[in-house]
């Protein structure tokens, strides 16, 4: 078994000191160590910004792709390899904003890849401007005024759209979020966890100590990720607009579903070059 | 020598596709060569449709000039098209519900330009098929009649298509086309104003479109996955392939847009897999990122682009050749490609294949560019020559076995700028592919010696790239007075208008580039340069071709022919204009 340690690199880590992102990168470690799976085996895709650049610090294969696209890279990948485990990696802005038509037919499809979406609620590498999961009335440098738009909930999006598999973590309780991710690394489907992490450097509002005094673990309130009423007034407790909220994390709803890539398909990996000449010579007498 | 134009047609909806392909199919099995292109507007039911079937007894490239004979399936269509008939040529439709303003007689009797044979087909279709709309298939027994063809290929036609629907209707399709044939035969005797022998010789041919031989030349070049989202007049190849899913085993994914399609496609093709897209210039506008994704990860991808009229939504269901410039360079900053422009239906099965083999090769993007005319129209081709097809493995796993873990490099520098490639997945070495500026290993890099070096690796690749295309196609000889120059689909109308003009004596070729890039330089000026002319032949505005080869030779076109209506070029009035500039 491939101990945490061995799923790094020796890329040089270019964040921010303080970013959320540590946390997750830890957890991430720790839930791919306790998988028992090998390097080799694991295909990280990343999109591109901050969350993306997760790809190059954990030690397996990578395809570090486009803005928004980690979900369609991810998919070719699954669809054409289904005995690769995927992971597709990306931040607010790849998966809700440039990426968001993507997320959606992911639910829909529910492949069996994880979706690690980090969700600081602002643009960092493009230096602060709102995400789509800003809050209502969350003000920037250029925008004083602030945002006109309620923040985006994936989550619902997620449960509308059929999704199997939809939680909630925060970068700030890391045992708590390898747990969740060593849970959709074991589901059989669309594996998606939107990640609560703070942003140092141009989210002032929703601080690590902002979450830390908000959240709260479902497990402890003992709700069922099978009830799908009980799942949908969960996930509409947060984003809300009033301010002493409290936002719940875990697993908010699973169920059971085929994974895309086995429905009607092939079912082995297609990336053996296979040419039957008696195929094409059956194809092309139907023209006659 | 036969050479006639038997036009189907009709309303969207009213089986004109089927009717004017089954009859071309009839056609060539019993040995003449046909040529269809399809008119068709953009909608699903209703408006004016029609195919024209060009029928010949040698090869034919290009769509037909006027009717010999017109199957119309409704009044509009009588209407449309009387201009278009040649002398004597036979209308066959309905007899008018009302007493028609112009000189229409029921049939027989001449009219200016056409002779109408009035044939009640709704009544006879719903009396021998048991609804109308076997009406086209009444149509056809009455055409193939009155051109004293035989009707036992169409009859053994009509059996093979509906066999899976059951005996019943087997029946009354053969009815429907006994009773059309019978109707005619009875009323106007030995009448055979547009004659079809039967051949003596039936070679084995295909009758295929564009697309499908397109598709074809994928599923011979080992495709195992295809992402795509529908767009005219690509569609079919998406379709076909998504039919041969379980037979060829492989991938073919509906994408929820043009930008998920490409990105699957790369997804895929990191994976290992052979894989490829297919759309038109609006699908390919949003592609045209994931174009640069692929080459910054030197991943092969094959994109199929079949032009329409555009810009923006444009003309969906007609054709232009307005993409060339746009396909040569959509890219941000610079990397190889290459670009095969083909120019009937067996070059596109073949210069797919060089697609699949040469991007495989060199680790870069292959566009197919089509366009609608080559990929609607209905080509007879002779079988594709598989030996003639090269198909080969893209991965060499022995060279990694016992090799120290982790020492795969995706990256690394070689003499000819191509680093081996390997599967994700294989035991012990790890992938990693990426968008972003990088080293050997595939870690991004932002330091500019390695910049230079690996933007340079990359860009290496294109002198050896240029040395593996195909020559441009000369016809029927490389050196004469006047040379026209062109690419795509336009190859046919340029290849008979230069038989026109060869008969009456003038010093004409034709050379068609299909491997567009890399330019092959030295080979179009070595043919090029001698010409007293050169005329540039192509379906845009501006003379993108002409653009181009003025970009990469230096040579001026001395002489342009632009078309830019939708509409193909016809070989007739193509070659006046050309005569008219040979001066």
């Amino acid at each position: 078994m491939a101990e945490s340690t061995a799923w790094s690199t020796n890329a040089e880590v270019t964040w921010c000191p303080g970013c959320g992102n540590f946390g997750i990168l830890t957890a991430l470690r720790q839930a791919l160590a306790a998988a028992r799976l090998e390097p080799w085996q694991v295909v990280v895709v990343g999109g591109i910004g901050q969350a993306g650049k997760v790809a190059q610090y954990i030690g397996a294969n990578f395809l570090h792709g486009l803005h928004g696209r980690a979900i369609p890279h991810a998919l070719g990948v699954k669809l054409a390899n289904p005995e690769l485990k995927v992971i597709a990696v990306g931040g607010d802005g790849d998966m809700y904003g440039e990426g968001g038509n993507h997320l959606l037919h992911a639910f829909r499809r529910n492949p069996d890849i994880v979706c690690l979406a980090h969700n600081n609620g602002v643009y960092g590498l493009t230096k602060g401007q709102a995400a789509p999961t800003s809050s209502l009335g969350f003000t920037t440098k250029h925008r004083e005024a602030g945002t006109h738009m309620p923040a985006f909930n994936p989550l619902a999006a997620g449960l509308a759209m059929g999704g199997s598999f939809i939680a909630r973590g925060f970068s700030g309780d890391t045992k708590h979020l390898a747990r969740l991710i060593g849970e959709a690394l074991g589901h059989r489907g669309f594996g998606f966890i939107d990640i609560l992490q703070p942003c140092v450097t141009y989210n002032h509002v929703n601080t690590a100590e902002w979450y830390r005094k908000r959240v709260y673990d479902l497990e402890v309130e003992s709700h069922s990720p099978l009830d799908a009423d009980a799942a949908r007034a969960r996930i509409l407790e947060w984003p809300s607009e009033e301010e002493d909220v409290e936002i719940p994390i875990g697993v908010f709803y699973r169920s059971r579903r085929p994974a895309y890539e086995t429905c009607g398909r092939p079912g082995q990996a297609v990336t053996g070059f296979a040419f039957d000449i008696e195929v094409v010579k059956k194809a092309m007498g139907e023209f006659r | 020598m036969t050479d006639v134009t038997l036009t189907v047609a009709g309303q969207a909806g009213q089986g004109i596709d089927t009717a004017s392909e089954l009859l071309a199919r009839a056609l060539v099995r019993s040995g003449y060569h046909t040529f269809s292109y399809p008119n068709i507007m953009s909608r699903i039911r209703g408006g004016h449709n029609f195919t024209a079937v060009r029928v010949s007894d040698r090869q034919v490239y290009s769509v037909p000039g006027k009717f010999n004979a017109l199957l119309a399936m409704d009044e509009l269509s009588v209407d449309e098209h009387r201009g278009d008939m040649v002398e004597g040529g036979m209308i066959i439709a309905e007899p008018p519900e009302s007493p028609s303003p112009r000189p229409s007689p029921a049939g027989g009797e001449g009219e200016e330009a056409g002779i109408a044979f009035r044939v009640p087909m709704a009544v006879i279709a719903e009396k021998h098929g048991g609804t109308k709309r076997m009406a086209n298939v009444v149509g056809l027994g009455a055409l193939l009649a009155l051109t004293g063809h035989p009707a036992t290929g169409l009859r053994s036609l009509l059996k093979e298509r509906f066999a899976a629907k059951g005996e019943e209707v087997v029946k009354q399709n053969l009815g429907c086309l006994k009773a059309g044939a019978d109707y005619v035969k009875k009323k106007w005797g030995g009448t055979c104003p547009c004659e079809l022998p039967k051949q003596t010789r039936q070679p084995r041919r295909l009758l295929v479109s564009g697309n499908h031989a397109i598709a074809l030349g994928a599923l011979a070049s080992g495709v195992r996955f295809h992402a795509g989202y529908p767009m005219s007049p690509s569609t079919p190849i998406m379709e076909y392939l998504a039919a041969k899913q379980a037979e060829a085993g492989l991938v073919m994914e509906q994408a929820e847009d043009e930008i998920a399609a490409i990105n699957m496609v790369i997804g895929a093709s990191y994976a290992g897999a052979r894989a490829m897209t297919a759309t038109s210039g609006g699908g390919f506008a949003l592609m045209v990122e994931g174009l640069g994704m692929a080459a910054m990860a030197e991943l092969p991808v094959v994109i199929v682009i079949a032009m329409r009229a555009g810009p923006a939504t444009g003309f969906p269901t007609r054709t232009e050749q307005g993409e060339l410039l746009f396909v040569t360079s959509a890219s941000q900053d610079e990397f190889p490609r290459f670009v095969f422009a083909p120019g009937t239906a067996e070059e596109a099965f073949y210069a797919t294949n060089r697609a699949f083999e040469l991007a495989a090769r060199f680790q870069v993007p292959a566009i197919v560019l089509s366009d609608q005319q080559l990929s609607d129209s209905l080509w007879t081709v002779p079988s594709f020559n598989l030996a003639r097809v090269k198909a080969s493995s893209d991965f060499d796993e022995l060279l990694w076995q016992g090799r120290p873990a982790n020492s795969y490099q995706r990256y690394a520098f070689t003499r000819d700028g191509i680093s081996p490639r390997l599967r994700p997945g294989t035991r012990g070495q790890l992938v990693r592919s990426l968008g972003t500026e990088h080293d050997e290993d595939g870690f991004q890099n932002e330091d500019k010696a390695v910049r230079v070096k690996m933007h340079g690796k990359r860009m290496s690749k294109f002198e050896a790239m240029a040395r593996a295309v195909e020559r441009p196609t000369c016809y029927p000889e490389e050196t004469a007075e006047v040379i026209v120059f062109c690419f795509g689909s336009t190859y046919g109308a340029a290849r008979e208008a230069v038989d026109i003009l060869r008969a009456e004596r003038a010093s004409v070729a034709m050379v068609h580039l299909c491997d567009l890039v890399p330019f092959p330089r030295e080979r179009v000026a070595g043919l090029l340069s001698p010409a007293r002319k050169v005329i540039t032949v192509e379906g845009n505005s501006t003379g993108q071709l002409a653009i181009l080869l003025r970009r990469e030779t230096g040579i001026k076109a001395d002489e342009q022919v632009l078309k830019y209506d939708g509409r193909p070029f016809e070989a007739k009035a193509l070659a006046e204009e050309i005569g008219a500039k040979c001066k």
